[in-house]
């Protein structure tokens, strides 16, 4: 168990103590990571965009406000980070190269041929999808994040949410049967 | 019962969230309706795909940029609060300036002169001796510096331009390592701990040094200051420090980033 919450620890950081932001590194790093590979399918790229979120808390740290969630607080700071990431770069995924190299990477031995094509299909079709759809589905889906969290992330009603994410599954189904 | 509501209902079905009396009827309509049955399989394979979570671990780099980072951040802020300490001294003596002036600053100068020459000619006449009386002066001076900035508990920066004045000091003697050491323990405020820290890791190879790291690690509880002693003792090869480093991993209110420091600490010091 934990000694502080995420809002203690962030509490300290507001303070300056700035040493503090090493137990938040650890424990969501890996977390933003995942986020970012699963909307960039570039881990370079997911690298860069976890260091810059990290980056944004400790100089925007005078402005967290502590009556407010610290993972909601951070998953905002990564979406607004790759949405930046995205008017600088304009990236348009047409092209499969990095989804081919991103999902081979991620599989194990154990998995069942079949398995395995169907993931690589399913990618695919995930990048075909609207930012929006895809971003929803990845903190839904792929994070595990629960309706209520993401509600506060994206700062509407959890029925909003729970519309959104259905319509996503939706048009992801759709266009993975389309592809195969 | 419209599309889109079929498919809401097919959502929630597979993700276990409807009612009893909703399970049964999706349930029904499955088994009989051909065209349910195929946008629900069709449903469950995308979903069950997307539940097998892969969690890909990025590779240490990541790690290792983040820590150069912080570490810039932090020597920045440090800086800062030099700075800051900087341009309040300078306003105090902005401030003493503009009460000195006209013929009465012309008269301070010529005494301030004569006072120098005075020194001068005492200083080159006195030799060795006196030299080595000088020097003690300025370590003593420096001494009172430290200590009298440690006592201001009404400013954090003046306390750490404090410890930093003891970085001066060539060698320590037991006055400063047990204010330094009281620092370490016991100031309220976290930066000036690690100043402390840093300050009396100058002077680590005094014994009294050594022993104070090693009985802080057994009462410290904030996770930085843990952090930071565990990575000194290692840097000293410290091998008494692993019993409690052990203590600091057994104990249940310890933080995993601490723990697994101290775990990495007990490895490298075994």
């Amino acid at each position: 168990m934990d000694l502080y919450s995420d809002e203690e620890i962030m509490v300290k950081v507001k303070n300056d103590q700035l040493a503090l932001m090493k137990p938040l590194f650890d424990r969501y790093h890996v977390k933003l990571y995942n986020f970012f590979l699963r909307l960039t399918f570039n881990e370079d790229v997911s690298k860069d965009l976890v260091q810059n979120v990290f980056y944004r808390i400790i100089k925007y740290r005078k402005s967290y406000n502590p009556e407010y969630k610290f993972k909601s607080w951070i998953y905002q700071l990564a979406r607004n980070n790759f949405a930046d990431h995205l008017k600088k770069n304009k990236v348009m995924f047409s092209d499969f190269q990095e989804v081919n190299s991103l999902t081979v990477e991620t599989e194990t031995a154990l998995e069942s041929l079949e398995l395995k094509e169907k993931k690589q299909a399913l990618y695919e079709a995930m990048a075909q999808l609207p930012e929006d759809k895809r971003e929803i589905l990845v903190m839904s889906r792929f994070q595990g994040l629960k309706y209520e969290e993401i509600s506060k992330i994206l700062d509407c009603s959890v029925g909003a949410v729970k519309v959104k994410v259905h319509r996503a599954i939706n048009q992801l189904k759709e266009v993975y049967f389309k592809n195969n | 019962m419209d599309t889109s509501d079929l498919t809401t209902m097919l959502i929630d079905y597979i993700d276990g969230k409807l009612d009893r009396d909703q399970t049964v009827i999706i349930s029904k309509k499955i088994e009989e309706d051909a065209e349910v049955a195929k946008e629900y399989h069709r449903l469950k394979e995308v979903m069950g795909i997307m539940q097998s979570r892969l969690v890909q671990q990025p590779d240490k780099s990541l790690e290792a940029g983040f820590m150069s980072m912080l570490e810039d951040e932090i020597i920045e802020l440090d800086h800062t609060l030099e700075d800051l300490e900087k341009s309040i001294h300078n306003k105090k003596s902005r401030i003493i300036g503009l009460n000195i002036s006209g013929p009465w600053q012309i008269a301070a100068s010529v005494i301030l002169v004569m006072i120098g020459a005075v020194i001068g000619m005492y200083v080159i006449k006195s030799g060795h001796k006196e030299e080595i009386s000088s020097l003690k002066k300025e370590i003593d001076a420096t001494k009172a510096v430290v200590i009298r900035s440690l006592e201001d508990q009404s400013s954090a920066s003046q306390r750490i331009m404090g410890v930093n004045a003891a970085f001066e000091l060539s060698e320590a003697d037991d006055e400063i390592i047990a204010v330094l050491v009281s620092t370490m323990n016991k100031d309220n405020n976290i930066n000036v701990r690690l100043a402390a820290i840093e300050a009396l890791y100058r002077f680590s190879n005094e014994p009294a040094v050594k022993d104070a790291f090693i009985k802080a690690l057994t009462t410290e509880k904030e996770p930085v200051i843990q952090m930071t002693l565990i990575n000194i003792l290692v840097n000293l090869k410290e091998n008494r420090a692993i019993n409690n480093m052990q203590k600091i991993i057994d104990d249940v209110e310890t933080i995993k980033s601490v723990k697994d420091e101290a775990q990495l600490g007990i490895f490298k010091l075994s």
